[in-house]
Parts: structure tokens; sequence; C-alpha cells
């Protein structure tokens, strides 16, 4: 069964004063399922990504929290972990109710609450998506474990400083126009190498913010949206994969498995290769991530991530745009919605509305890494008149 | 003077090999993992530096954390770099051992 996108939501991802994740959540997915124009009442099920909202804010059972908001109790709704892919994994459970015929209409949310905390208690619990008998016990962080990645890629493909920073300054100026993004600036690359250290030789802006904000989109069968306004978006590929739990499971620093299989898959499911991919939104919760993401992907050659970026290879009307919404970097990383904001963006993209938008954009790609490389989420979308 | 060696977790009935302890083995799925010293010679793939750690490590100011890959075998193992890192690099010859609490330490080859 093909199965489209009927509605989009997503709040502003960045600093909610005060706001509960289920607040935002409800928020996020009214205005998905306003933007679909169906009923509420033929939601058959409701999928929920989240992370660390029980360690952070001590409010759990938020799929029913927000099921209950959006008063269509009655329905299954679940709640989903793969830390920050929980979000693309809420969409993908979405989809595959519809597609086996489950349901007629499911509703995917994701969200996140983290201003609240500071930066060390933020940073206790993202590590719980970490190995804690074996990379935590050794002190390892996020900054710490992408740090790793790029002084290995320096080693191997001479990734430098300039490199890297091409991508920052890139995200950061694709944020400024996007009004969901918090973080967009106008910084130089002497800017981004200036700054603070925080796990060599990762530095502030290479960084994803820390961020509240939810996204949401709903789901049903190709056929109910005959008749519908506007571009239909087709899922045409929901891909899911895991990869090792540790730094000690990988073959090789630069390349994320759980990355490369669920391209893979996905890849196959939508009968595509890379050069067919107009746009890609992707995991760039570190500047490096967005270098050996694009690699994984097939996007671009392995080993030439960094050139790429700095050739503007990967900007707008470049070779592959990659994060025209400015990425996490620029939209900050609320970890559990960031799934479901990226296919956000991309549907934006193949729908002609986006503020940042990649000319002739057909098909869209939407990748989601968790943890260590743990978790991993790849989606394919697709303009149907295209 | 023998060569350092360093414990690692070996299935006594498929051969698989774990840096980490685990109840079952995901070669086999047995429960016959028991330690193995294997020699602790190892190449460093890469390093970093954490300025900003996690609570649990609260306190400990900058350290170093690298990633090895044993001469033996192959395998990558990430650990706490002990003592002077400096004039590390990636490429690095390496000793790896265990501290008091069984994790995986990382040191220049050749020092004490």
């Amino acid at each position: 069964m093909r199965v489209s996108v009927a509605g989009i939501g997503s709040t502003r991802f960045g600093r909610h004063e005060g706001a509960t994740p289920q607040a935002l959540a409800i928020a996020a997915a009214r205005d998905a399922i306003l933007d679909s124009g169906i009923d509420r009442g033929e939601i058959g099920a409701l999928y929920l990504g989240n992370f660390v909202s029980g360690v952070l804010t001590g409010q759990e059972v938020l799929a029913g929290l927000v099921a209950d908001g959006l008063n269509v109790q009655g329905i299954p709704a679940t709640k989903v972990e793969g830390a920050c892919a929980s979000g693309g994994i809420a969409f993908r459970h979405a989809v595959m109710a519809v597609a086996s015929g489950q349901v007629r209409v499911a509703l995917a949310v994701g969200v996140e609450c983290m201003t609240g905390a500071d930066t060390t208690r933020v940073t206790g619990a993202l590590n719980c998506a970490m190995d804690n008998t074996t990379d935590g016990a050794a002190g390892l962080t996020y900054p710490g474990l992408f740090g790793l990645v790029w002084q290995a890629h320096a080693a191997r493909h001479g990734t430098g400083r300039d490199d890297v920073s091409a991508v920052v300054v890139k995200n950061k100026r694709n944020g400024l126009r996007n009004p969901l993004a918090s973080m967009g600036a106008t910084l130089t690359v002497d800017e981004v190498s200036a700054a603070r250290p925080i796990a060599d030789p990762i530095r502030l802006f290479d960084c994803c913010g820390i961020s509240d904000g939810a996204a949401a989109v709903v789901v049903t069968a190709a056929d109910r949206l005959s008749g519908h306004p506007g571009p239909r978006i087709d899922i045409l590929a929901a891909a899911q994969s895991s990869g090792p739990a540790r730094i000690a499971g990988l073959r090789d620093l630069l390349s994320f498995p759980a990355t490369v299989r669920a391209a893979r898959a996905a890849y196959a499911q939508a009968g595509l290769g890379p050069g067919d991919i107009d746009l890609v939104e992707l995991h760039d919760c570190f500047s490096v991530a967005e270098i050996v993401d694009s690699e994984d992907l097939g996007l671009v050659p392995p080993g030439a991530g960094g050139g790429w970026a700095r050739e503007g290879r990967t900007d707008i009307g470049g070779t592959i745009p990659i994060n025209a919404s400015g990425g996490l970097l620029a939209k900050g990383h609320p970890v559990g919605a960031t799934g479901l904001g990226q296919i956000h963006e991309v549907v934006r993209q193949l729908r002609g509305v986006h503020p940042n938008p990649v000319p002739g954009a057909a098909i869209g790609m939407a990748h989601n890494l968790g943890g260590t490389g743990i978790a991993c989420t790849v989606t394919i979308l697709g303009r149907a008149d295209a | 003077m023998h060569d350092p060696v360093v414990e690692l977790f070996e299935c006594a009935a498929c051969g698989h090999r774990l840096s980490h302890f685990a109840e079952i083995c995901p070669g086999c799925l047995g429960d016959a993992l028991r330690p193995v010293a294997v020699p602790a010679a190892a190449v460093l793939e890469s390093w970093t530096l954490i300025r900003r750690p996690a609570p649990a490590h609260a306190g400990a100011g900058p350290f170093a954390v690298g990633v090895a890959r044993l001469a033996e075998g192959g395998q990558l193992v990430s650990g706490r770099i002990a003592g002077e890192a400096e004039g590390l690099g990636v490429g690095s010859a390496v000793t790896l051992a265990r501290d008091a609490g069984g994790r995986i330490t990382i040191r220049a080859a050749g020092a004490g």
C-alpha cells in the first residue's frame, strides 16, 4: 500500500520557557491534523518519539498525555525511544501501521524539553544513550565521540578545521531564513575556529544547541488524499536499523553501520539510488557528523565530505544540498523531536513552500541517528506528480 | 621481561572475543565467556580531550579519551588515556591495561 504524508506541524525549535513536553507535542500535532484536513476521529494510532523527558522533566506517559490532549483517547498511543533517533522511529511506526492496513490514518509526534536543565544535567541525560559500562565509563561524551571521529577522519583524509567549519557556516547561514530555527547566524570560518573548545577538536559552534521543540506528521493511505489540494507527498521508503552498542563494536571510526544499513534498505525500498536524491536533511548533531553521514548515505564519496563542504557542493544549488533548513546546528536539537522535524523540512521542500527552497526538488531524504550509532532511520519522500 | 597483556573475554564455545564482560556470548548465545589475557599492544586510532565531562566524571577536569586498535585481532577499544598524553597522536604505539575498576586504560607504549 502506498502511504503518503497528509499533514505536518512543528513548533519552532529553541527555547520555550516553562513549556511542558506534552504542551509542545499537542501544539505540533494539532497543526499537523489541521494541515491534513482529516478529522482527528479518523486517527487510528499515535506514536510518540521522546528520549530524555523522564530524566529532565520528570514526565513520562507522553503518548497517552498527547492522545488525551487531542481528545483521541481510545486509540493505541505508544511512546518509542531510540535516543536521538526517537522521532524518526515514531514516524516509521506510523507508516507501518498504515502500510499494514491496521489503521487508515496514523499520527507521529516527536518532542523534547531540554532548556530547563543546565548543560551538565543535559550531558548526563544524553549519556544515557551510551553504553555506560564501556564508552561512558571511559568518560566519553557525545562531543567527545565526534571529536574522535574527526581526528580519525583528519588522519585518513586530511579533513581540517576549515573543511568542518564550512559545514557550520553553511548551516548557520541557512538557519537565518528558517523561522523554525532559532540558532541561525552569520559566522566566519575564523569565528568558528576561535570558539571555546569542548572536546578537541570540537568547539562550541561545532555543537548543536540544547533545545525544546516538537514536530508531528499525519500519514495515511495515498488514496485517502485524492482531491486534496497541493502536491501529494508519498513515503517512498521508511527504513530503520540498529548498530553496534559501543565503539568496540565498530570496525571503523569513520562509519556508522546503522546509517549504512538504513540507507541501503531505504534505497532498495524506493528503487532509487543516491543520485536520485535532490536534497537531504541529515543528522548534523556535530559539524563533522554531517561529513561522515553524507559519506555513509552514499551521497558523497568516502573521504570527500570535508572537501565537498568547503567547495560549496553541499549548499543549496550545489551537487547535493544538505540541511537547507539549517540542520541541527542552526535549528537546535530537541532530541526526541528532531527526526520528525527533519521530515517536516523535507515535506516543505517538496511542496515548494520552504523558506530556503531547493529548486525543482522532487525527492528528498531524512536521516536520523541515535546514540553512538545504535539506532538510525532513513526516510525517502517524493512528490507523487514528479 | 614479559610483554604486557590485557584481559579480554572469550567464549569457550565459539572463540568470540569481547573487550567488555557480557553474560551471553553474542557470537553463539552461549554462556561460557571467560577472561583471557591477550597482548596489550595496540595502535591509537584517535583521541579527544574531554573538557565538559558528564556528571559521572564531574571534577575529573580535562582528560583524554582514546580509541585504540589491538595489534592482535584488530579490535577497536575505547578507554581513558592514562599518564602523559602529550606526544601521543593517531598512529602512536600504545599499551592497554585495566584500572582497579576494570576499565580499559590506554598509555604510550613503554610508559611505566
